[in-house]
């Protein structure tokens, strides 16, 4: 029970964190802020109510054992990457729940293939992602052309090799 | 060995729920990708409750802690099986994925305009839309576009509430 307790609240304590600093100022690198926020309230508030529950129950064999705070540890990555995963999709317009939307809001008439092709463009689609790319420093610009930094070609080397291995085209 | 097996339980029950997606995937071509996902899920969700159970059996643990332990993994199964979903949803769908590809295959670099010819919103555009109409999410009649079974739609006004809530605006345009 400690160690669900515990993932939980310390969870918790992060996402309210990282929820009072967006409305302060919301960051460049988001997913990068996003990580460090976790990173800090998970390495504060794991010793903070490890000795509070000892000091609470006056039992010092209450705080955590090695394979209790390897499981906590466990919990609170499954939950960060679930969130942070989940944010990528608040963070970024995804096109599919966007044409939804638009096909939603143009109500009984329905929307004609026309005008959801104007409202969805290379300006909104495509380009800002190019640019996410030299943001989050996984491509630059040489001499007009985009290349891909270190970062940016191993990271993309996981995606290529568990394609090959599904026998699956390339997405998009 | 047990505190081990009880710690690792989810981790070995991913490792089925990849293996099972993957393998079902390439070698039963009626399932695609989200069957596939769903069953390899499934499986792995299977192993973690004959693991826990193992465990419980093995070990002689109480009935309440066994309780906790199923619960806190199921958690971490079900999140870590989350992020595996869109792991592949990623590799799938992402257009920062498949631009990072398309640069990655040139052989000195891309411009924005190549990048463009090779993947643009045209392709995007009519992609999803095949995919919305396979899925009836979205139905086509008499030239226009309504629609269909309601899944995708909630998802999006979730999603357009969690904008609102977190970022304090409805698009990353606004």
């Amino acid at each position: 029970m400690k160690i669900l307790m515990l993932g939980l609240v310390i969870f918790f304590m992060a996402f309210i964190v990282h929820l009072a600093l967006w409305k302060i100022r919301i960051p460049q690198k988001q997913t990068m802020a996003l990580i460090k926020i976790f990173f800090v309230i998970f390495i504060l508030g794991v010793p903070y109510f490890n000795f509070f529950s000892a000091t609470v129950s006056f039992d010092i064999n209450d705080s955590l054992d090695f394979f209790e705070f390897i499981h906590l540890i466990l919990l609170y990555i499954a939950l960060m990457l679930s969130y942070i995963i989940t944010y990528s999709g608040i963070e970024a317009d995804g096109p599919t729940l966007v044409m939804i939307m638009h096909i939603f809001q143009a109500g009984e008439k329905g929307l004609s293939r026309e005008k959801l092709c104007k409202k969805m463009t290379d300006d909104t689609l495509v380009k800002p992602r190019i640019r996410d790319l030299t943001r989050d420093n996984l491509a630059y610009v040489c001499n007009g052309k985009y290349r891909l930094t270190k970062a940016g070609f191993y990271f993309i080397q996981i995606f290529i090799i568990y394609r090959k291995l599904l026998n699956a085209p390339k997405g998009g | 060995m047990f505190a081990y097996l009880q710690v690792l339980n989810p981790i070995i029950c991913l490792g089925i729920n990849a293996f099972f997606h993957v393998t079902s995937f390439r070698f039963i071509s009626k399932l695609g990708m989200l069957k596939s996902i769903v069953l390899g899920f499934l499986l792995g969700l299977f192993s973690l409750f004959l693991l826990e159970y193992l465990i419980f059996i093995k070990a002689g643990i109480a009935i309440n802690t066994f309780l906790f332990n199923l619960t806190t993994n199921l958690i971490i199964y079900s999140a870590l099986g989350y992020c595996y979903f869109h792991f592949i949803n990623l590799g799938e769908t992402a257009r920062r994925i498949r631009i990072l590809r398309e640069i990655h295959e040139s052989e000195d670099g891309l411009t924005e305009k190549e990048i463009l010819k090779h993947y643009n919103a045209k392709e995007i555009v009519e992609k999803r839309l095949a995919r919305l109409l396979d899925n009836k999410q979205v139905i086509y009649k008499d030239g226009r576009y309504f629609i269909g079974k309601p899944l995708i739609l909630w998802i999006s006004k979730i999603m357009l509430l969690m904008k609102i809530l977190i970022i304090g605006k409805k698009s990353e345009f606004d």
